[in-house]
């Protein structure tokens, strides 16, 4: 079945539909879920409230993008939501950090390791990470999503970006005198 | 090897192409999410309907309540520590107070601790300060109750009750017994010294914002330093001044355990079977039969209902109740010709055929009409002589309702006023002729929806005939809703029982 047909069918709410709908995309969503969450249980709830909300409001998609990309943005929404219930962005200007460039040496590092690191981040940090980084997001557009200033933006990106290298300089340290 | 990379370079390679596998549990819920909630909405939507008008009726003579005894708190309204007094033992009266310390000192929020100890450390706030306050409390504790059914009675009356003991202790007898109260309360082992305080400094918060009742602050003041071999005496005084029937009982409890006695909270459970003659009619003039029935005149029967009802007695004024009744209605539409061959008259006056009933096989071929529709001056003399014929029909209802009750009255002879809904199971549907007292099946009705509801309003009258055991008699009104799909004229039907039966509490 085309998957134009398979999504014409989850209008309809068909079980069948949906089931090949979410074999299809479920490693990729979680995948986002995994890199948004503070840890694998947050993930899973995540995902589960992604499909849900994605199957409740699949006859509001157009078909104008891709319907992976329409599923990503609501489940980077659906994460989202969870922390602005909570209120983490609700932070003051901090200091503006310049955006200075990391540089690290890039070694056999496993992707379970790096992450790790990022589910270790600060909320905050974390997201503006994500959606900066690995979801090319726009310092405005991340802005307008998490309702902080495009300074805060940044300068939550520069913290990420010194925690994750003094994280892997550390792991590095860490394996490098274990196999000495 | 070792490049330098800029480290988002690093993350958005190693993420490019990064999958991840969840566990099956959660396409389970995603599934449930999307479909079973849907399935059990169809199923019930009128039960969530009823079960709201049922949880906002119970909310609203909560609410009433909890003002009542807010606003004059005073008023021994309290009957859970009534029942408990009758009985004379001033041991159930000191577990009753024992648990509410307990149970203040475990559930009333920390907040509100608080600010009863700077209340008792101020010592000189308002009257009306102290009054909010309590009033608060009243709340929470009756906010706990709702959720704790175990535990309600103690928790969404405790203050009650304590006003109530402090209030009854006019007579010498219960002086003693509130002093056994108070005193037994610091002697429990696991009570620690918090409690007591909360206790007295509750005590005390009364007694302030009633002063007429200085008398009895001083008793209560007193308790404290009384040793307690005091204790004994006064059990001994109790056990000679309440010769009243239950003191068998009263030595019995004294004599069981304190975890025994903690469950001798006042039975809220009570199961009645009963039986009702059930009388059907209609509100407005129509028909279910046929429109040309509409201005026959119809006379409604007498039938049984009988079944079985559980209810659970939220506090002492208001019980939830359900069962599951067997109901068999019935009506006659009077004034019908009936012809046995539809062959032997030309069909110039009305319907031959009655659109809501499915025909049984061999009678197809009958012919019914209304006298009405005939003109005595221009039919034939056959059709005005034979006019005694009746359609007969009968259903039968799987009833399930779901009900409020209110006590107004509440002593030997109590006195209700009940309020829910019902939904009917339609499981019995018949249609008869009766010809010359000749009775005989014409069919089923196409017209009764097999399930259907009622609103229900009656009033309750009981008598008690024992602790456990009471004779109710209940005239109910019962408003039938969504029952036929196509009837002619303005035809509302309800029905009316007086349901009698035996009530046993547990």
């Amino acid at each position: 079945m085309s998957l134009e047909q398979l999504i014409i069918n989850c209008k309809k709410n068909d079980a069948k539909a949906q089931s090949q709908i979410y074999k299809l995309f479920s490693g990729k969503i979680f995948s986002l879920c995994l890199k948004y969450s503070k840890n694998y249980a947050e993930a899973q709830d995540n995902l589960q409230d992604s499909f849900v909300t994605i199957f409740k409001k699949i006859d509001q998609f157009s078909h104008k993008g891709s319907l992976e990309g329409w599923m990503k943005r609501i489940t980077i929404n659906t994460a989202l939501q969870r922390y602005r219930s909570v209120g983490v962005f609700d932070i003051v200007n901090e200091d503006q950090i310049e955006d200075v460039a990391v540089e690290i040496d890039d070694d056999e590092i496993s992707l379970d390791f790096l992450l790790g690191i990022i589910q270790e981040l600060p909320d905050r940090y974390r997201l503006v990470f994500n959606l900066y980084v690995l979801d090319d997001y726009s310092h405005q557009e991340i802005a307008d999503m998490l309702g902080i200033s495009t300074g805060t933006s940044k300068s939550n990106l520069s913290r990420a970006r010194m925690i994750l290298k003094e994280k892997i300089e550390q792991y590095k340290v860490r394996t490098n005198s274990q196999s000495l | 090897m070792n490049d330098k990379k800029h480290i988002d370079r690093l993350f958005q390679e190693k993420f490019k192409n990064f999958e991840a596998t969840p566990d099956d549990a959660v396409w389970e819920n995603i599934h449930k999410a999307l479909h079973e909630d849907k399935r059990k909405r169809r199923v019930i939507p009128l039960w969530w309907f009823a079960a709201g008008v049922a949880a906002v009726l119970v909310l609203m003579l909560t609410v009433g309540n909890v003002f009542n005894s807010g606003e004059g708190f005073n008023n021994p309204e309290n009957k859970v520590v009534g029942t408990d007094n009758t009985g004379g033992s001033d041991e159930s009266t000191r577990t009753i107070g024992v648990d509410d310390t307990k149970n203040n000192a475990s559930q009333s929020d920390p907040s509100t601790t608080i600010a009863n100890t700077e209340q008792s450390e101020g010592g000189n706030f308002e009257n009306d300060l102290q009054k909010k306050k309590l009033n608060d409390r009243d709340k929470t504790a009756n906010q706990i109750a709702n959720e704790n059914s175990g535990r309600s009675t103690t928790n969404s009356s405790n203050f009650q009750d304590e006003v109530t003991v402090t209030k009854n202790n006019k007579s010498p007898v219960s002086n003693i017994k509130e002093e056994t109260v108070a005193k037994n309360t610091p002697n429990l082992p696991d009570l620690n010294q918090n409690t007591t305080e909360l206790y007295n400094e509750k005590n005390k918060a009364i007694l302030k914002t009633e002063k007429d009742q200085s008398l009895i602050a001083k008793v209560t003041d007193q308790n404290l330093a009384k040793d307690t071999e005091a204790i004994k005496e006064n059990k001994d005084i109790i056990a000679l001044n309440n010769k009243e029937e239950s003191i068998e009982e009263a030595i019995a409890k004294a004599n069981s355990t304190n975890e025994e006695e903690k469950k001798e909270q006042p039975n809220r459970w009570n199961i009645t079977p009963n039986v009702a003659p059930v009388y059907f009619n209609s509100l407005g003039k129509g028909s279910t039969i046929s429109s040309q029935f509409v201005n026959n005149s119809k006379s409604g029967e007498v039938n049984m209902s009988y079944g079985i009802n559980g209810s659970y007695a939220i506090n002492d004024k208001i019980k939830i109740r359900a069962g599951v009744n067997k109901v068999a209605l019935g009506y006659s539409t009077d004034g019908v010709i009936a012809f046995s061959d539809i062959n032997s008259f030309n069909g110039n006056y009305g319907n031959k055929e009655i659109q809501n009933i499915d025909f049984a096989s061999q009678r197809k071929a009958d012919a019914y009409m209304s006298t009405s529709n005939i003109n005595s001056n221009s039919a034939p003399q056959f059709m005005v002589s034979n006019v005694n014929g009746a359609l007969e029909q009968q259903f039968g209802y799987i009833e399930v309702p779901l009900e409020v009750e209110y006590s107004i009255i509440n002593s030997k002879f109590g006195l209700n006023v009940i309020g829910g809904f019902s939904t009917l199971f339609l499981n019995d549907n018949e249609v008869y002729t009766v010809l010359n007292n000749e009775r005989s099946l014409l069919g089923e009705a196409n017209n009764i929806n097999s399930t259907s509801y009622s609103a229900n309003f009656g009033l309750g009258f009981n008598y008690n005939i024992s602790h456990t055991l009471k004779l109710n008699l209940e005239p109910m009104f019962k408003y039938q809703i969504n029952t036929f799909t196509n009837t002619s004229g303005d035809f509302r039907p309800y029905f009316i029982g007086v349901y009698t039966g035996f009530s046993f509490k547990f």
